[in-house]
């Protein structure tokens, strides 16, 4: 007799409603030819609400689904709920029509709501196959994505050097997971910590090319080299989703990894500090002599992922509400701050050089202000987020014993140069204004929308922290 | 019929994972280095497959269904995005798609 696995709608509901969601969409897009493209991203905001509403019930709960291959608990609610609010505010900065953005809007809404079920299916998986079907559906969706503004080549590019790069680090997480299931006998995350407290030669091989896998996805260095690229190619508000999105999802499954199969201090995750701390000095210095903003953007993403793997590095579960916190701090600034790059734009061209934002300060006096803000933030500023969410960082690491007391050096000559690297933006602004006032592009009002979100955030999450502080976000299933 | 042990399929399968590897950095044709990871991910279903066979435990081969239609996806994928730069320009190699650095 076989035995079905018993599946609690309620836990799914928050996906399935999501899914609903995305074919809605293209069903409405197909239905009528000539949707007008708010309507459909507004389907996707609705959609997000549905779906978040959904998850609320889920909020204190701890359990999991399918046979113990999708969990529902804090820590997965916490990612999903910055997950939805990520593809919101995506739909506001996609609003802009911009001239060079070719295709559909039906297929690209579709997409980009398929992309963030990815990212759900990766905050409750606990299992190797849940990790990999989440993974995919994301890295797929992203894929064609980034290709969206194919009347540009680069985005043409960036969609080119995204697939090739992405596939190659799947590669890594098949093998990765093969040799895993080998050393434990089992997929499950559970079933992993006996192999792993055993440190066996094909867990260590197994765990080291999987890593591997997820570090390409965080881009983290050194598997970093895709990312300036494929940021500056993308279109700007498919980048800003790239930005905070796969890496909230993405460091969802590497906590959940490593929490429930490693105790704090073993020696297997050695690579995993090396790789942090080799992130941020690569993501530091290498956005000093970026003069393009997207690009300067995505080192200040490196950096800011080899910060976020410090919270892992300290003994209890303090560390989970640390990285949700720093996250959602990541977020709001993130978004803030490619919501502010989205306003400006001549003849439908991103605004994205860095030279062009000279003196707009005294032309466009408010972008300037929420700028300088969003950089503040990012650079870590008191009575920021990024302030409060460095703090919390370095509390976690200097409990982590000698690499974690690396890290926590490492992360204040960080912050020192990416303070020049922030500062030369926002001192730009202040100089004198010579040449043309930069135009607003097109019907900006939706952008103002998500800048209100991320500037609200970044305010109340810098003066507030306690409010969005998850205490205890715990996970099923976890041996510490 | 003979017993063919485990690690004779590892070796063939951490074989093919080399090759792949080393036919992505070599090749500078898309098409090429598709194979190539194609070749990375089938010595992954290899080594799920002959785990799986070792462990009389269906799991492994449950993730080899969910690998290959995943391929597939990926593949279909890989060749649009491939089609839509060749139709820009008549050759492709990666070298000389380089609008993008720094």
């Amino acid at each position: 007799m076989m035995q079905l696995p018993a599946i609690d709608y309620a836990v799914l509901a928050p996906l399935i409603i999501l899914v609903a969601t995305g074919l809605l969409v293209l069903l409405v897009d197909l239905v009528s030819r000539q949707a007008a493209r708010n309507v459909l991203y507004g389907l996707g905001v609705a959609g997000c609400a549905a779906s978040f509403a959904a998850s609320l019930p889920l909020s204190g709960r701890t359990v999991t689904t399918l046979s113990g291959a999708f969990a529902a608990d804090r820590f997965s609610w916490g990612f999903d709920a910055l997950l939805l609010l990520t593809l919101a505010v995506t739909f506001l900065l996609s609003s802009l029509k911009r001239a060079e953005d070719g295709g559909s809007p039906g297929s690209y809404a579709a997409l980009l709501i398929f992309c963030t079920v990815g990212g759900m299916i990766m905050a409750g998986a606990a299992n190797l196959i849940g990790i990999f079907l989440g993974v995919e559906l994301l890295s797929l969706a992203l894929y064609i994505l980034a290709g969206t503004g194919y009347p540009r080549q680069a985005s043409q590019e960036a969609a080119l050097k995204y697939v090739l790069l992405g596939s190659l680090a799947s590669g890594f997480l098949i093998f990765g997971s093969a040799l895993l299931y080998g050393a434990a006998g089992s997929i499950a995350l559970a079933d992993l910590a006996t192999a792993a407290a055993s440190g066996a030669p094909l867990f260590v091989a197994g765990f080291g090319l999987w890593l591997v896998g997820i570090a390409f996805k965080l881009a983290l260095s050194p598997f970093h080299t895709w990312t300036p690229d494929v940021y500056e190619g993308s279109p700007l508000a498919v980048t800003a989703f790239m930005a905070v999105a796969v890496k909230a999802a993405t460091f969802s499954v590497l906590a959940r990894f490593i929490y429930t199969v490693f105790q704090h201090d073993s020696a297997a995750l050695i690579p995993v500090w090396a790789l942090a701390i080799l992130s941020m000095l690569v993501g530091n210095f290498g956005a000093v002599r970026q003069g393009n903003l997207k690009r300067l953007l995505a080192f200040s993403s490196i950096a800011q992922a080899g910060y976020i793997v410090l919270a892992l590095s300290g003994v209890g579960s303090k560390g989970l509400s640390t990285m949700l916190f720093y996250l959602i701090a990541y977020g709001f600034m993130n978004l803030g701050a490619f919501a502010t790059i989205s306003l400006l734009g001549d003849g439908g061209e991103e605004y994205v050089d860095i030279e062009g934002y000279r003196g707009l300060f005294f032309r466009r006096p408010w972008v300037a202000t929420w700028m300088t803000i969003f950089f503040a933030s990012l650079a870590g500023i008191p009575a920021t987020a990024g302030f409060i969410g460095k703090l919390l960082l370095l509390e976690q690491a200097l409990g982590g014993g000698p690499w974690g007391i690396a890290m926590a050096a490492t992360l204040i000559l960080g912050t020192l140069v990416s303070f020049y690297v922030y500062f030369k933006v926002i001192y730009q602004m202040f100089l004198p204004a010579q040449g043309q006032a930069p135009q607003f592009a097109g019907n900006a009002a939706a952008s103002w929308v998500a800048i209100a979100v991320g500037a609200t955030g970044v305010m109340l999450l810098g003066i507030v922290p306690q409010a969005f502080y998850l205490a205890q976000p715990y996970l099923a299933a976890a041996s510490r | 019929m003979p017993h063919i042990p485990l690690e004779n399929y590892l070796t063939l399968s951490a074989a093919l994972f080399a090759i792949g590897i080393v036919g992505f950095l070599v090749r500078r044709n898309p098409i090429t280095m598709l194979m190539a990871i194609e070749l990375m991910w089938n010595a992954g279903n290899l080594a799920f497959a002959a785990f799986a066979r070792n462990f009389i435990d269906m799991s492994g081969q449950i993730f080899i269904f969910i690998i290959i239609t995943v391929a597939a996806a990926e593949a279909a994928i890989a060749l649009a995005i491939v089609v839509m730069v060749f139709r820009r320009r008549a050759d492709v190699d990666v070298d000389d798609i380089s609008i993008l650095r720094g």
